[in-house]
């Protein structure tokens, strides 16, 4: 058979094209520079800011609210005279909440768009994110509450988001000030599931109480009759919560099934989020969950979100979605560094950041406001939306945290204040 | 663009590896085998647990060593083509067709399932982080020319594999993989042990999809669950289906057109120049997004329709030589 | 015992919805030895069919009949536009199955452009649990069964005693011989995707009311465990597929009540759907042909 001529073709050609690949691989490192082209030190147009989170996929409201964040923010500072006197463009990446399409898109922002700051990503990126915005020398304000990152070192890495184990802290807190004694915890198979339990176990029982069990349930399934029933023969006097929106219409209508709904729920910033109270219901919200999340110290940079949020989204009973105030107070703490290091280049800003969220200084509360006592040369400390964004070694937030419950009208309203001394009390 | 375009072409580059050793399985034995995707992440994760040494509280993973980065390669390597040889040696034995796909389906469910909830394994969820540069210390590089210098070697390695796959394809185990594709009940005939035929070239292609896995593990520093997205999965197959099953060169044109261009340019349509399309995409960002999704299906399934074999068709071999009779004419009675 | 009897209970619930996903899917396969991978998403399509209409009309019943014709359309349209093609011109059952899933793929995210990724809140009034025999049900449970029941009987009595049925049958054993008898073999399977669509559209309203929210994700999860409880029951054997659904249903809720030595205490109930793809490995390594029949069909398709 004449076999050997096709081989030989074929090892020609495959010897052809490693020729061909390590030619491109040469020519591409010689014609490549070093280093990036650093961002000069004043901005000669708009100035770019990235949101990098996912957009498809199941925790897309994540990249919407963020999103959405970022907007309001945005239209807060142009509106208020820009940064450095240009007005600020927003550049949205997709990561689909995964790792290989989080590395690409955040390269994407980077040298395509050429961003001076990220907001992002979430937990499931972070780790593949941060070496390529560290080598790029960019703040990034991650967004995900996973207890990793307690111990953060990495100077470009901050989060104005408390972390979840500071958030189950505050949970164990506030159940056992209404005095239950038992509890069982539920949540669903996530990276949420990892990270809760330790924090609201660990601070239930060094108050006193304590932990039966902690159950972890796989998502959207159709019945948790099963878990339900363990739970309820446990007799807990409360149920510490956490899985996302169809998991937990299931988990409700079981428990309303079984015990009606006997024993009450604490939940996190999740439970609190309209896509979770609408799946339960807001009867059942009301009755029957108390969502525990981080609130502000003053009302004023509350209300000037919400004033710039109806700028933006108007129409009446038009809600925020929810953590966007978050992604609000990251834009414009990194607005009011830039301003502040009078520079878009990233070590200038990232250095300048503690300086305008952190004691000492004159409080503010909104861009404008900031913006005006920068340019006098005073010293201020920035207290955003989501809490007084008072950055510890860790570059992570404390801040009080409140228990709020579902008025019938549909709206949160907070219960309980848990201030960050007691919290800081309780913390084992 | 720079950074971008580098990290692009390493990614098609490990990508391509995935599609060869893909090849292997779907294109020359011919099976559908959805577990591929499963020993490109044990490549990944072994790789990792190998190298950036004992777990740090709260993280958890087993074994944390700090072997050298080939070294741990060799290691994950040969780990993958364990796994492989496990569910291989049971799907193969009497399964074919969907049964066969659906069995590897289960598998590499399974492993989803252990490596995100069973924390002790791979810090479950969380994943395992914290491979920098492995091997750029030997060569005293920084961060910009360590990309420079992982492309040049993902191209390599790519290179390489290709250079080997050609060989294997037109050698007698490739040629026989092709034929058991053809037809069963004739390869048994002639006396192939289908079974350790097919459980060879498994095994094969296991260990290039763990190959894969190991360089993907350095090129993005990290590895959890959230990297075997339905949508990498989806990519990966299309790429070895509109290239051209069972001819490697068609396989690196699928690796071009789907992962690359197809992929990556589709990131691009919020910026086209259409009025008004910017402002749309912010207020619906999911929509731009979710159109490269519905692309890259709708893709797949007219390839099958209208063009199965691929842009690049196997080449058939051909008995090009001169024919000669079975039997040597007897010489006339002089 | 008591207790026992309650988690049977609930697994029959689960099963009943199963049932129904899993006998239209062996529907659409016997009919054309395609395993179909979007059948997930005539679900899908059916839940957010009678979300639309009951916002429009109120009425849960309104909403009911919209997913079923939307169910049906969507599964006619399938087969119309891509298996029925796939089929006449030549392609493998194993090609048919990955077109099938691009078309999954397809239908997830077009839906995520009209209604957005997020979930979709469906909120029907359960009602009270009730003590039914040693199980307990509330409305909409018994809801649940009861047509599945029905459902399933008037299937049963479609393929038994109708001509249509007649010719279902026969096609699916042998498409060949059913159009040597004149049988318009197309006609019979468009038909028939039609009527699994009808069921399969009404199993994911009702798997939306009980869920209570859905996404454009949540017909391909329940997919798997549609294909574990028909697989199980035996491929393209409507009353095989379910008794399967019944066990796979049961299996679920009750494996999570377990006390097994792993990892302290209970299996957790993360671990479901892969004990629900274990059992499918099981199924198809020692009885391939289902767990119920003595069908003559061979494994290498």
């Amino acid at each position: 058979m004449n076999l050997v001529n096709e081989n030989t073709k074929r090892q020609s050609g495959a010897a052809r094209l490693v020729a061909s690949v390590a030619a491109a691989a040469w020519v591409l490192a010689a014609c490549g520079s070093s280093t990036p082209s650093s961002n000069s030190h004043l901005p000669t147009g708009p100035v770019t800011m990235g949101v990098l989170s996912c957009f498809t996929g199941s925790l897309s409201s994540l990249g919407a609210a963020m999103l959405q964040g970022s907007q309001v923010a945005q239209k807060a500072i142009n509106d208020g005279g820009g940064i450095l006197g240009q007005q600020l463009v927003l550049q949205h990446a997709d990561t689909q909440c995964d790792e290989a399409d989080g590395a690409v898109a955040a390269r994407s922002l980077l040298s395509n768009s050429n961003v001076v700051g990220i907001i992002g990503p979430e937990t499931q990126e972070i780790a593949a994110v941060t070496p390529i915005v560290t080598s790029a020398k960019i703040t990034t304000q991650f967004q995900g509450g996973s207890t990793l990152f307690d111990k953060n070192t990495n100077p470009y890495l901050w989060r104005d988001s408390p972390s979840d184990s500071q958030l189950g802290v505050a949970m164990a807190l506030y159940a056992y000030n209404k005095g239950y004694r038992k509890a069982d915890l539920i949540f669903y198979s996530d990276i949420a599931a990892q990270t809760f339990p330790p924090p609201i176990t660990n601070t239930f029982t060094k108050l006193g109480g304590t932990v039966v069990k902690s159950y972890t349930i796989a998502p959207a399934q159709t019945s948790y009759l099963t878990t339900v029933q363990q739970v309820i023969a446990d007799s807990p006097d409360v149920i510490f919560t956490q899985t996302d929106a169809p998991t937990a219409a299931v988990l409700f209508r079981n428990f309303q099934q079984l015990d009606n709904l006997a024993i009450p729920f604490v939940g996190t910033d999740v439970t609190g989020g309209s896509d979770y109270l609408k799946a339960i219901g807001n009867q059942v919200a009301h009755d029957h969950l108390i969502s525990v999340y981080g609130t502000s110290v003053s009302g004023a940079a509350t209300d000037e979100f919400n004033r710039v949020f109806a700028l933006v989204v108007p129409g009446a009973n038009q809600q925020p979605l929810a953590n966007a105030n978050y992604a609000y107070d990251a834009v414009i703490s990194q607005a009011l560094a830039i301003d502040k290091a009078n520079s878009i280049s990233g070590p200038d800003i990232n250095a300048a950041m503690t300086s305008v969220t952190n004691p000492p200084g004159t409080q503010c509360y909104t861009y404008p406001s900031c913006l005006a006592l920068i340019k006098a040369g005073t010293k201020i400390n920035f207290d955003g939306a989501s809490g007084p964004l008072d950055y510890n070694q860790y570059h992570n937030v404390f801040g009080p945290y409140a228990a709020f419950q579902q008025s019938l009208a549909g709206q949160q309203v907070q219960v309980q204040l848990m201030d960050a001394a007691a919290l800081a009390a309780a913390t084992p | 663009m720079t950074t971008y375009l580098i990290a692009v072409l390493t990614e098609g580059a490990i990508f391509g590896i995935m599609a060869l050793g893909l090849n292997v399985i779907w294109g020359w034995s011919g099976d559908f085998d959805l577990a591929y995707y499963g020993y490109i992440a044990v490549g990944a994760y072994m790789t990792i647990v190998l190298t950036v040494g004992p777990p740090v509280a709260p993280a958890q993973y087993i074994i944390g060593q700090s072997l050298p980065y080939p070294l741990a390669v060799v290691f994950a390597v040969i780990t993958a083509m364990a796994v492989a040889l496990v569910v291989g040696s049971i799907a193969l034995r009497h399964l074919r067709g969907i049964y066969f796909s659906i069995v590897t389906l289960g598998a590499v469910y399974v492993m989803y399932v252990f490596a995100g909830q069973y924390v002790p394994l791979f810090d479950g969820y969380n994943g395992l982080s914290g491979l920098f540069d492995p091997m750029g210390d030997w060569f005293g590089l920084d961060y910009f020319s360590y990309q420079y210098f992982f492309l040049g070697l993902s191209l390599v390695m790519f290179a390489l594999v290709y250079f080997v796959m050609s060989r294997v394809s037109s050698s007698r185990f490739g040629m026989a993989l092709r034929t058991l594709r053809e037809d069963e009940r004739a390869a048994a005939a002639f006396g192939r042990d289908i079974y350790r035929l097919k459980l060879k070239g498994y095994v094969l292609g296991a260990a290039l999809g763990g190959f894969a896995g190991a360089l993907f593990a350095a090129y993005l520093t990290a590895f959890n669950t959230s990297a075997w997205s339905p949508v990498e999965v989806i990519v990966l197959y299309s790429a070895v289906l509109v290239g051209g099953r069972g001819n490697i060169r068609g396989v690196v044109l699928g690796v071009l057109i789907m992962g690359l261009i197809v992929n990556e340019s589709t990131r691009f349509l919020p910026q086209l120049p259409l009025p008004g399309l910017s402002a749309f995409d912010t207020l619906h960002p999911q929509v731009l997004q979710a159109a490269r999704g519905g692309i890259i299906g709708l893709v797949l399934v007219l390839f099958l329709r209208f063009r199965p074999q691929g842009l690049l068709p196997e080449r058939r071999f051909v008995d090009r030589s001169p024919a000669t009779p079975a039997i040597e004419p007897a010489p006339l009675a002089s | 015992m008591h207790a026992a009897l309650l988690t049977l209970g609930f697994g029959i619930v689960t099963a009943s919805i199963l049932a129904l996903s899993a006998v239209a899917f062996t529907l659409q396969y016997g009919v054309t030895n395609v395993a179909n991978v979007s059948h997930g998403e005539i679900l899908t399509i059916g839940a957010y069919a009678a979300y639309l209409v009951h916002q429009r009309t109120g009425s849960a019943p309104a909403a009911a009949i919209a997913a079923a014709l939307a169910g049906g359309l969507i599964a006619l349209a399938m087969y119309s536009s891509v298996i029925g093609p796939f089929i006449r011109f030549g392609a493998s059952p194993t090609v048919i199955f990955i077109a099938t899933l691009g078309v999954s793929f397809v239908i997830q995210n077009v839906l995520v452009i009209f209604f957005g990724a997020a979930n979709v809140a469906y909120n029907i009034d359960p009602g009270a649990p009730q003590q039914v025999g040693p199980f307990l049900l509330n409305a909409l449970d018994e809801q649940i069964v009861i047509s599945a029941v029905v459902i399933t009987a008037a299937l049963f009595f479609i393929i038994s005693r109708t001509k249509f049925g007649k010719a279902l049958r026969a096609v699916s054993q042998n498409r060949e011989l059913a159009r040597v008898t004149g049988i318009n073999a197309t006609r019979v399977a468009a038909a028939t995707f039609f009527l699994a669509g009808l069921i399969a559209g009404y199993a994911g309203f009702v798997l939306a009311e009980s869920v209570g929210s859905f996404t454009p994700y949540f017909g391909f999860g329940f997919f798997l465990i549609t294909l574990t409880a028909a697989v199980a029951g035996g491929l393209g054997r409507a009353v095989g597929t379910m008794v399967g659904a019944v066990i796979v249903g049961i299996i679920l809720e009750v494996v999570p009540a377990l006390p097994v030595p792993f990892v302290g205490g209970y299996i957790s109930a993360s671990y479901n759907l892969a004990i629900a793809f274990a059992i499918l490995a099981l199924v198809i390594l020692f009885r391939p042909r289902g767990l119920f029949t003595s069908a003559r069909r061979t494994v290498f398709e």
